[in-house]
């Protein structure tokens, strides 16, 4: 029994001991009959622990059999009849509060005692205290009595009340009672019968609410198909004729949430078809991602940093205009819903620090005639009307001084318009709006700014969007919801139904009455208008656990899940739209940069072609600089040519009076197409000139490139497309005139194409210039390719996913223009 | 673990039917409270059963099992004398043979498996019974390695073995 030997004999029997050790071990049990039994013990005691093992088994069949049948029928079948007027079943609310004290009833217990329902049978008493309660007889049949379901005389009844109960459940009870068990004069099998009874505390007799009614739970051994619920009613005789039965409801069957699939219908299909990861991690990420943000109104000022095209960017647009309003208010609108029918539209204004805007109930008449109240123009509309005038959303400041009385905003401003919704289908809702800021030296008066809003279906209020929010199903749908009515098959299908309602409010119905039975909830669908639940209410399908005291924390957890994730989605959208706003404004300030650079470019190139054709003109005309003393007119004239002939870059010639010579200034023709230009994002050719500081860019129209060449200098060529792929490249050197046909661009790294082109450039002439600005602007542009097809195809990929996950969402047709392909794997999710 | 599964399936099976081994023990005498424990311990027997080779099953399981079953209760009602209206058929007899009743004993021995503690129990069980290794049974029962499985396999054989000897000593004596 030493444990040292325990451990060797269980190597032993284990076949874990080595070689040597096992050899010792046999040779010693061979001589020793008290190790010989040892080991015969212990080898007992594991067969007992193999034994046992089977037990364990057994016993897990056991509990799943049981377990099955308890959720099949027992724990909620009504086989008996109820000797009360007017009864209503399965209507519930859960029940954590204290019965009441029964004492109080005592004396009315005594009156009331020998007057029993059922003769011939001991009640027994409950006293109810006016709240909802639960109460468990003798044999275990469980009442549950909702707070408003007793009447008196008609009226609800909320005093406490004395409950006088009797059960007869099994048959010897049944025959001892002397309960006849006929229907109309046939015989009926029985489950058992019970009587209730409920009394006022001044004895008088209370009916049930048939609106509320009250849950009564009977333990069966066997549930029979067909069981039904009969009322008792006595004749003459005192013997009980059970009549109008009335069909059970079903327990449903609690199933892990892990099991249970609530996406919208088609959802998981269509993520299938799309091969998209199966994850529930991922795919729970990508629901949640059509999450409508709170405000379903969506704002129309494009500042969308725009594809630009093959044209060369616009060059003298000024893009800085100093002093101008736009840098010092900064306005944005949005629509808040007040409820269906009204909505606010809320304007606000950032204003830069030493100005401020006005109130609207500033009065220039007070004011010494200065400032101007914020004011918003609406047209006429038959979509909606406006309620009341514009308003301040905030205190404006009052300032006195020698003007007089002014009233305005720094820093911020809010403007709210009430308006009343005329119409249920989307609109959009434009208006002006006009304002004036001032600081200490002045003020400026923009003209009118016009924004035009989106506003979406009427029924879209803040608490009845026309959709399912993602998150209200991804708040439940977790195990911590498991055993509630919300983790059942039946629920599941219910929840397929809601997902076409559109309507939040119809999945609250469930949500929110974790503690009612499912028939009362689908019965409250269908009053919502929504008949198709009928067919489930039909199910009549009862109450999951409804004592569960945990069910009004999971209230509040659930409350609090669904503010979790929406916050989840918002950060991440907010992230996102940083990231966003960050990449436009770096792309815009690249673009900036680049044109004031082309434009400083193209001066140049222009100067020095400019010089060089005039040096060869003189250089024709055998007038060299300094030799000889020109009449201005003559000199004049030679300039003017050489312009206009550089500017027009066209062959010309000039006449020269003085020496009777012909100068000329050849530019020759220069053309080729690029391969398959529509497979390029951007395609910019670049000529290195050899006798030129400068380079010239020039782009070419749908694959067309030409130019004139200026006959006096030899030229390289290189080619650069971009797509969101990456660089494709060509290049040839000493080039003067001609066609070359066409070419064929090729692959080649970001690195290369640099190299290359610095190489180009580099080696043309002593002093070139600086290409490195240019190639860093065309990176740029290409990541931005990268990153505007991912936008759009996030976006169109929401778009699809959404119309998937919200069948009541129409889309936003508009936008998709040539599907392109979708990069689902391109796309960042959050998780 | 297939083969256990397989078990585990069919011992569903035979569950279902418990409301029919019911009403036969029912109508043998068996009280309600006493008949469930004798179906299962039937149940167990025929699981070990199947484990022997030799072992040819003639007619159904169910059917076995309830013979069993039967058998088992008239040798409860027997040692509890309180049933003297029971009379033993011969074929009962046929299944009384010595398999069975060392199978006896080894359920009193067995007591000082179910009566360790919760984590030794399903230690040996696994180890045992369903052949598991240790470094599983170490993640299942949550203990840190396997090394420290297998340390606490033998203080709970070393355990379960006291718990046998104060058996023995306690009751009627084992024959080991």
């Amino acid at each position: 029994m030493h444990p040292e030997l325990t451990k060797i004999i269980a190597d032993y029997l284990a076949g874990e001991l080595n070689e040597a050790d096992r050899k010792v071990f046999e040779e010693r049990l061979k001589n020793d009959p008290k190790l010989q039994e040892e080991v015969a013990f212990q080898k007992t005691i594991v067969e007992a622990a193999k034994r046992s093992s089977v037990r364990t088994q057994v016993a897990q069949s056991a509990k799943g059999f049981h377990l099955q049948q308890t959720v099949k029928w027992s724990a909620l079948t009504i086989a008996g009849i109820v000797l009360v007027s007017a009864l209503t079943y399965f209507i519930y609310k859960n029940s954590t509060s204290k019965n009441a004290d029964i004492t109080q009833f005592k004396d009315l217990i005594e009156q009331v005692d020998k007057n029993t329902l059922i003769s011939n049978l001991a009640p027994e008493y409950f006293a109810w205290n006016g709240k909802d309660t639960a109460m468990l007889s003798k044999n275990g049949i469980l009442i549950s009595i909702p707070e408003s379901a007793f009447l008196l005389n008609g009226k609800p009844y909320t005093e406490p009340a004395l409950i006088q109960f009797q059960e007869a459940l099994d048959a010897a009870t049944i025959v001892k009672a002397g309960l006849s068990t006929t229907s109309n004069g046939k015989l009926l099998e029985t489950q058992g019968m019970f009587s209730f009874k409920a009394l006022s505390k001044d004895g008088e007799l209370l009916t049930i609410n048939p609106k509320t009614g009250i849950y009564v739970q009977v333990p069966v051994d066997e549930y029979k198909d067909g069981m039904q619920l009969f009322s008792g009613v006595p004749d003459k005789n005192g013997i009980i004729n059970w009549v109008n039965p009335k069909p059970l409801a079903k327990i449903p069957v609690p199933i892990d949430m892990e099991k249970l699939n609530f996406y919208p219908p088609g959802y998981e299909d269509s993520l299938n078809t799309m091969k998209l990861s199966k994850s529930k991690k991922y795919r729970d990420s990508l629901y949640l991602s059509c999450e409508e943000e709170f405000s379903s109104i969506s704002q129309n000022h494009l500042s969308d940093v725009p594809y630009p095209t093959e044209q060369e960017q616009p060059k003298n647009e000024s893009k800085i205009s100093p002093g101008s309003w736009k840098d010092k208010i900064n306005w944005t609108f949005k629509i808040e819903k007040v409820d269906a029918n009204h909505a606010i539209i809320v304007g606000t204004a950032k204003i830069k620090e030493g100005w401020h805007v006005f109130s609207v109930t500033h009065d220039p008449n007070k004011a010494d005639l200065t400032g101007y109240p914020t004011k918003f123009i609406f047209n006429k509309s038959k979509n909606y009307k406006l309620v009341g005038q514009l308003e301040d959303g905030m205190k404006p400041q009052t300032v006195m001084n020698e003007l007089g009385t002014s009233l305005y905003f720094e820093e911020t401003a809010v403007f709210k318009q009430k308006i009343e919704l005329l119409t249920d289908n989307a609109f959009d809702i434009t208006l002006d709006y006009s304002f004036q800021i001032c600081d200490v030296n002045g003020c400026i008066f923009p003209p009118h700014q016009t924004i035009r809003l989106e506003i979406n279906g009427g029924d879209q209020s803040t608490d009845s969007y026309t959709n399912i929010p993602p998150s209200n199903v991804l708040a439940f749908w977790k195990p911590k919801f498991n055993n509630t009515l919300l983790a059942t098959h039946d629920f599941e299908k219910r929840m397929q139904a809601i997902h076409g309602t559109c309507n939040k409010k119809v999945l609250e119905v469930y949500t929110k009455n974790l503690g009612k039975s499912m028939v009362e909830l689908d019965r409250q669908v269908v009053q919502m208008g929504y008949s198709n639940f009928e067919e489930f209410a039909a199910e009549n399908i009862g109450a999951l656990y409804p004592n569960n005291p945990h069910i009004k924390g999971l209230q509040a957890f659930y409350e609090k899940g669904i503010a979790g994730l929406q916050n989840e989605v918002n950060n991440y959208r907010k992230t996102e739209a940083k990231r966003r706003e960050k990449w436009d404004k770096n792309v815009n300030e690249e673009r900036m940069k680049e044109s004031n650079r082309t434009i400083q470019r193209e001066n140049q190139a222009f100067c020095e072609e400019y010089n060089l054709n005039h040096k060869n003109v003189r250089k024709q005309l055998g007038r060299t600089l300094g030799a000889v003393i020109y009449t201005n007119a003559s000199v004049s004239n030679i300039d003017r040519f050489v312009l206009q002939t550089t500017l027009a870059r066209k062959t010309g010639e000039f006449y020269d009076k003085e020496t009777g010579k012909t100068a000329r200034i050849q530019y020759n023709d220069f053309s080729f197409d690029v391969d398959k230009p529509e497979q390029y994002e951007l395609v910019y050719a670049y000529l290195f000139p050899s006798k030129l500081n400068s380079y010239q860019r020039i782009s070419g129209n749908k694959g067309k490139f030409s130019y004139a060449l200026n006959d006096a200098i030899l030229y390289d060529l290189a080619i650069v497309a971009i797509s969101e792929k990456g660089y494709s490249y060509f290049q040839k050197s000493n080039l003067n005139e001609g066609n070359l046909g066409t070419i064929k661009l090729e692959r080649v790294s970001e690195a290369k194409v640099n190299a290359s082109i610095e190489q180009l450039n580099s080696n043309r002439i002593s002093k070139p210039m600086r290409v490195a600005d240019e190639l860093s602007w065309l990176k740029t542009e290409q990541q931005n390719y990268v990153e505007r097809r991912n936008r759009q195809n996030a976006y169109l990929f929401h778009e699809r996913i959404k119309k998937i996950v919200f069948p009541c969402y129409e889309g936003n047709d508009n936008i998709v223009i040539g599907q392109p392909e979708i990069f689902a794997d391109s796309i960042d999710f959050f998780q | 673990m297939k083969q256990q599964n397989t078990i585990q399936l069919e011992l569903k099976h035979l569950y279902k039917k418990w409301p029919e081994a019911k009403r036969f023990l029912k109508a043998l005498g068996c009280p309600a409270n006493d008949a469930e424990d004798i179906f299962q311990e039937a149940l167990i027997i025929y699981c070990r059963k199947k484990e022997d080779e030799n072992f040819v099953l003639t007619v159904d399981a169910f059917v076995y099992v309830r013979n069993t079953a039967k058998l088992l209760w008239y040798n409860q009602a027997r040692k509890q004398k309180n049933h003297p209206t029971i009379d033993l058929e011969p074929e009962i007899q046929q299944l009384d043979d010595d398999w069975f009743q060392k199978e006896m004993k080894l359920k009193t021995v067995e007591n000082a498996i179910l009566q360790l503690g919760k984590q030794c129990r399903e230690l040996l069980e696994l180890f045992y019974g369903l052949g598991w290794n240790m470094v599983d049974i170490a993640k299942k029962i949550g203990l840190r390695n396997d090394k420290v499985a297998k340390a606490q396999k033998y203080r709970c054989l070393q355990k379960a073995k006291e718990n046998a000897l104060s058996i023995e000593n306690s009751t009627t004596s084992i024959h080991i």
